[in-house]
């Protein structure tokens, strides 16, 4: 990192810079506190202090770094953009001295700062449990860019990793210093792995993923002494038994960087006390992030801690907000593993909530509901339909019987394909969990002109933390509807109006007469008025209605894999028109009476309506999102239910034919 | 209609409908009456009747043609065989006759006769182009020099030949007929002779009327019949089958005496409904103009006999025109021959001058029954009605020349106009005939 290290430099405060708006803590929640309040008010000016030896960096990446996934580069806040601006500054220093009485702040080199708010956003350091042997060498911690770094370090002369605390930083990182055959061992306190996020049966899919990926886990278990001859040799762990390791990662917790309120004589507790404002009990003071403690709770992850910051910046500029807690939200891949987990999940710990399960070949997903409405859910595995939940939960909405019941049994509370298709949420689906971003937000971002994801994410701020909600915003602007035409969109729409034609001429135009004579050659009534022909052609006929389902066959059944989808569909719509051709040669263009009538209306209708099918297919990319999809899937149930008594009537059709 | 209901519903419901469907059309074809749903399309003049009594024809489930060939039979041998059918199918099973087969399979009746073809249906009842006997005699000029440059359409229907009846058309009785005036004044329809048919009793009066119940004017009309006379009491025909009262006899009823009658209508366009154990036939259900106040009278026995009151007169005429109400129906009252019936009527000609529509359509013809001949009327309205050169022999050759009837019959606006007025052209095949004769 050749600009990590940035120099250190006495500044000049300048008189502007009095009475600004002061942010201890150059993290993610700080950085949110200062966009936002500079979207408010872009004069009065704001001074960011942060203690680290590094430039501001984005902590949530840190296990991607630990794992070589992402560089040092992909960490960065935008310092650079808040620096382009005169009224901000960004000074490398710890804050010694907080002054509340006079609104001044002394800075590790001695500068005194005057400000009109301050905001807390210190963090949070590693909780380290009282373990004979943990001063040694050997053992780390995995909280900031300096122990990112150690470890990184150590990764490749580990041999055998022992982690204390199966939690969501714990595994992230037995994942990524899994390397080179290292062989790493999670022991976790509690009876099951990741206990504040996910329920026993959840941990335990989790425990066993891991366990075939080769993680070693013990759970119920803790250590009580690290020993070794001046480095890490082995472990012991509650029960006695000694492990030999050479390593040991202790991540049993966060707590709270307090020392700057406590010696601003602010009221503490776990963390540093906030009421609905975020503001400590100075007022002008504020907290956020994982330092703030709200209502008794503490936030570790990073999405309450841009809420917070986002309304403390509004209340700081002067204007009613209220903080009526997060969720705790907890989206990600665990050594790829896709783990959700939200709201209230533990039944032990509320009698009255009910959930409701779904389990499926590594697959678990639960629904917790109090009195009938979401209050937390928990999955393992891909969830599409995660947004929604999230959205069912923030609105506190009801779920009824049937979407449980089939939750249940598929796994699913709502339609497949309009899980898949964010543009089909409601609006205050929550689409970026980070940013806490809802689809109609972004939507509207994308009516205005937002045609990349980066031009959302620069927009909206959607997708610009962790980027787990990307895809999503991909598939928001690339649906194929809005942006690219299906690929055989102009064939769809040629055949389209031909088998539209066809139909019309075969159902309007009057049935062949027969010659008057029976002198003079060939006569095209020997096709359609001949018994053994018209089984001929009627045979036929039947063979392409047959060979036309298998697209259905192709879209549903997931065995057959020959050709593509839009092969089929092709094939389906050209076998339509030349059944309509041998329809002429069937009939004579005679509709027939009764049942056979009923048969050829049947099938006339069900062409014309697949070809409106096949028109709102190629031109939903020309309509607006809501109305394509619309319009192609009205028209295509439609064309689906007149399929259905087809079948039986072609069925009788030819039963007649020989029972009579 | 996509969101909420689950696959397995859909596909549940789905099945289900498909499932009534085609136990719909699964119980109207093996088990229901009505089976009009399976009606591939209206059938010809002569079997719209019977179309809702499939198995007339369709004899068994998966019969194939050839049963339905054998039914056809069932009903039409017997006219086959009195035609002296022209091209008898054994004819073409002959093994000499194979090509032509290959051309026409002449074999099977519904090789021609298509059914429910309404659309392309030609006259009697044929799906083949009038030209069709171009297939076998295209060289026909060759033989018969007379025949050259005539059109193959005009056959059939110019009154000289016919696929199957030929009976008032062949070269012989062409030669036989040469002469003849074309209206013979003192020629007579013949007197029918019941009697010979029907065994009588002693005749009954009014009081030795065995109905225990009825009204008085109806024994005393009964009292006046022939019924009485001849000895046939009420419960001979209302009690006919046993123990229970029918108001309204059957035609079995009837038939017990009037057999020959009985089978006539029966196999007629009035009664083929009966006979195929459906509805009686109805004005409505018919092809022709009709009176509309008549519409849903039901065809039976005493439509025209009332059988307390046999009249036949009343029969004759004024039974068919109740109800009959075409043009050629319509040009009877001014037509010559029912100036004859005027004149029979009011006593001023002989019994059997005047000529009647029974005179024509249900003519007066010999029978048979157990070797005795007979004279009774063919209740078969459609016998010699299809071609009408049937009707030469049968009824106009009665008061009329070979001659002048082939020209009267040809003539289809002498027809409409009910014969008032001359043939408008002349068929040469008697001269044809006697120039070959030559």
């Amino acid at each position: 990192m050749q600009n990590a290290v940035a120099e250190t430099q006495s500044y000049e405060i300048s008189p502007a810079f009095t009475n600004a708006i002061i942010v201890v803590g150059a993290g993610l929640a700080g950085f949110r506190f200062i966009e936002e309040f500079r979207s408010l008010d872009s004069s009065t000016p704001i001074i960011l202090f942060g203690d680290e030896p590094y430039l501001p960096y984005d902590r949530v990446k840190l296990s991607a770094y630990l794992a070589g996934v992402q560089t040092p580069e992909d960490l960065q806040l935008p310092l650079d953009r808040l620096n382009e601006d005169p009224n901000f500054l960004y000074i490398q220093a710890g804050i010694t001295e907080v002054k509340p009485d006079d609104h001044q702040i002394v800075d590790a080199q001695g500068s005194i700062y005057s400000y009109s708010k301050l905001v807390l956003a210190t963090g949070s350091r590693p909780h380290m449990p009282e373990i004979e042997g943990a001063e040694m060498t050997g053992v780390y911690t995995f909280r900031n860019m300096r122990d990112t770094e150690s470890l990184k370090a150590r990764t490749m002369r580990t041999r055998h990793l022992v982690i204390l605390g199966g939690g969501l930083l714990g595994i992230e990182a037995a994942r990524a210093l899994r390397q080179n055959n290292t062989k790493v061992t999670i022991v976790e306190l509690a009876s099951h792995l990741m206990n504040r996020q996910l329920d026993q049966r959840a941990a335990e899919l989790l425990q066993q993923e891991l366990e075939t990926q080769e993680f070693e886990v013990l759970t119920s278990q803790g250590i009580s002494k690290i020993s070794g001859n001046s480095r890490v040799e082995t472990v012991t762990l509650r029960d006695g038994t000694v492990l030999d390791c050479d390593t040991v990662l202790i991540s049993t917790g966060i707590k709270p960087n307090m020392e700057m309120a406590r010696s601003a004589w602010l009221k503490v507790g776990r963390g540093i006390r906030v009421n609905d404002q975020l503001q400590t009990s100075n007022p002008d003071i504020y907290a956020i992030g994982e330092c703030a403690e709200h209502n008794d709770q503490i936030y570790g992850l990073a999405a309450p801690g841009l809420e917070q910051a986002a309304i403390a910046a509004h209340h700081a500029h002067g204007e009613e907000t209220q903080y009526l807690g997060s969720y705790n939200v907890a989206k990600l891949k665990l050594a790829d593993v896709p783990v959700f987990s939200i709201g209230e999940i533990d039944e032990d710990l509320s009698p009255s909530m009910k959930s409701y399960c779904f389990e499926d070949d590594g697959l678990y997903r639960k629904v917790c509901l109090k009195q009938g409405r979401v209050v937390g859910a928990v999955a393992i595995g891909d969830w599409a339909e995660t947004p929604r939940i999230q959205e069912l939960i923030t609105h506190k909405r009801k779920l009824n019987r049937w979407k449980l019941g089939k939750f249940c049994k598929t796994g699913n509370l709502f339609n497949p394909n309009e899980a898949a298709n964010p543009n089909l949420w409601p609006e205050g689906a929550v689409i970026c969990n980070c940013n806490n971003v809802s689809r109609g937000t972004i939507s509207d971002a994308i009516e205005l002109g937002c045609c990349s994801v980066t031009e959302i994410s620069d927009s909206t701020r959607a997708g610009s933390t962790c980027g787990s909600c990307k895809p999503l915003l991909q598939e928001m602007i690339g649906d194929g509807a809005q942006a690219t035409p299906d690929s055989d969109w102009k064939s769809l729409i040629t055949t389209a109006f031909i088998s539209v034609a066809l139909c019309v001429a075969l159902f309007f135009l009057p049935g062949l007469e027969v010659s008057q004579s029976v002198q003079g050659g060939f006569k095209f009534e020997s096709i359609w008025n001949d018994g053994f022909i018209k089984q001929i052609t009627g045979f036929t006929l039947l063979s392409m209605v047959v060979i036309g389902l298998f697209m259905s066959a192709r879209k549903r059944l997931n065995k057959i894999n020959i050709g593509t989808f839009s092969f089929w569909r092709l094939l389906h719509i050209v076998l339509g028109i030349f059944a309509l051709f041998l329809l002429f040669a069937h009939t004579g263009m005679h509709s027939g009476s009764n049942l056979n009538f009923m048969l050829l209306s049947n099938f006339l209708a069900l062409s014309i309506l697949g070809a409106v099918a096949a028109v709102a297919i190629s031109m939903q990319f020309k309509l607006s999102t809501s109305l394509g999809k619309r319009l192609r899937t009205t028209w295509f149930w439609a064309h689906l239910l007149l399929a259905w008594p087809l079948p039986a009537l072609l069925g009788f059709h030819i039963l007649s034919v020989y029972y009579f | 209609m996509s969101s909420g209901l689950p696959k397995s519903i859909i596909w549940l419901a789905w099945l289900l409908l498909t499932a009534g469907l085609a136990g719909y059309y699964g119980y109207t074809m093996f088990a229901a009456e009505d089976k009009s749903e399976f009606l591939v399309g209206e059938a010809t003049h002569g079997h719209h009747q019977i179309e809702m009594a499939c198995s007339t024809c369709h004899v068994e489930p998966f019969g194939g043609p050839e049963l339905i060939h054998d039914a056809c039979l069932t009903c039409h041998k017997d006219e086959l065989d009195e035609a002296n059918d022209s091209h008898p199918i054994k004819k073409f099973t002959d093994p000499r006759n194979a090509d032509r087969v290959e051309i026409l399979d002449a074999r099977n009746c519904v090789t021609c006769h298509n059914e429910h073809q309404l659309e392309q249906t030609n006259a009697m009842g044929v799906t083949l182009p009038d030209d069709y006997c171009f297939f076998c005699h295209q060289d026909i000029g060759e033989d018969r020099p007379s025949h050259q440059g005539m059109e193959f359409d005009t056959c059939a229907s110019a009154g000289c030949h016919n696929y199957h009846d030929n009976l008032a058309l062949y070269e012989n009785f062409l030669l036989k007929h040469q002469q003849g005036t074309a209206i013979d004044w003192k020629a007579r329809i013949m007197p029918t002779d019941l009697t010979l048919q029907i065994p009588t009793n002693d005749s009954l009066t009014a009081e030795q009327a065995d109905a225990k119940q009825g009204e008085q004017n109806i024994a005393h009309d009964w009292a006046a019949s022939e019924h009485a006379a001849a000895g046939v009491n009420c419960t001979d025909c209302h009690q006919a089958k046993g123990a229970e009262w029918e108001d309204k006899p059957a035609v079995e009823a009837c038939q017990s005496c009037h057999k020959v009658e009985a089978e006539g209508f029966l196999a007629g366009k009035h009664g083929m409904r009966l006979k195929a154990g459906l509805s009686p036939m109805t004005p409505a259900q018919g092809r022709l103009d009709f009176h509309p106040e008549t519409a849903h009278a039901e065809l039976s026995c005493s439509s025209c006999h009332d059988p307390h009151k046999p009249d036949l007169q009343v029969a004759a005429v004024e039974a068919c025109v109740g109800c009959h109400n075409d043009e050629h129906t319509q040009a009877y009252d001014g037509s010559p021959h029912a100036a004859l019936w005027q004149k029979e009527l009011s006593g001023s000609a002989e019994a059997g001058s005047g000529v009647t529509c029974a005179t024509c359509h249900m003519p007066r013809i010999e029978f048979e029954v157990y070797g005795e001949s007979f004279v009774g009327v063919q209740h078969n309205q459609n016998a010699n009605l299809r071609p009408n050169e049937k009707m030469i022999r049968s009824s106009c050759m009665n008061c009329h020349s070979l001659a002048f009837s082939i020209d009267a019959l040809a003539d289809p606006e002498l027809i409409l106009k009910n014969f008032r007025g001359k043939p408008g052209a002349h068929i040469p095949s008697i001269d044809m005939a006697v120039e070959r004769d030559q």
